[in-house]
């Protein structure tokens, strides 16, 4: 299932997209949008940050330096 | 963004820097690592600039609010912590005391950009009182 949406990105970034695509990198711009909001989801989960949270508290409160 | 202080020299990736704070910039180019490295996670100009500066400076620490940005320095080999950490550590320090670090933090969803979970903010408030 998928969703659309409108959004605005930066002209300079559509065209780096869009090179991609040409050079046969990706299939469209479709899939290179999904892929990137994939990999910030990725790298920004709440479970990730809360873990980071968590070691920067026993580090504050336990840590040596 | 960086800061140096006289104990530990710290490197603060920071939009909105403590006006205290020494605004640097790397001396050099970007190594092959660090652009690899943060294309992959991916980070902002300001993240990689930042990791940079760490590495030129043998920064014993990196302060960042950044998720991705915190991947990218471990996986460089970067100690690194948030920043508001540095409030956790003045108990330790005996800089401030436990209730008022707990009291700053209770400010932190109201005064800052940071996002935690109230649950979670509760839990490091409850955590730093008991701690004093």
């Amino acid at each position: 299932m998928t969703t659309s949406l409108q959004a605005e990105i930066p002209d300079q970034l559509l065209h780096q997209a869009a090179v991609l695509v040409r050079d046969g990198w990706a299939a469209n711009i479709d899939e290179i949008l999904s892929d990137a909001l994939r990999r910030y989801l990725d790298s920004h989960s709440a479970e990730l940050s809360e873990a980071f949270i968590r070691e920067d508290l026993e580090w504050g409160l336990s840590g040596r330096d | 963004m960086a800061g140096i202080s006289d104990l530990v020299r710290v490197v603060v990736c920071d939009a909105n820097p403590c006006p205290s704070f020494t605004r640097v910039a790397p001396q050099h180019p970007l190594g092959p690592a660090l652009i690899a490295v943060s294309r992959l996670f991916p980070l902002h100009a300001g993240e990689t600039q930042a990791l940079a500066v760490a590495s030129e400076q043998g920064a014993d620490l990196l302060l960042t609010d950044d998720t991705a940005a915190r991947l990218a320095a471990t996986r460089l080999g970067r100690r690194v912590h948030r920043t508001l950490v540095i409030l956790v550590r003045a108990v330790r320090r005996r800089l401030r005391s436990s209730a008022e670090v707990a009291a700053l933090l209770r400010t932190i969803p109201g005064r800052s950009t940071l996002h935690i979970r109230p649950a979670l903010l509760d839990e490091m408030v409850r955590e730093v009182e008991a701690s004093g």
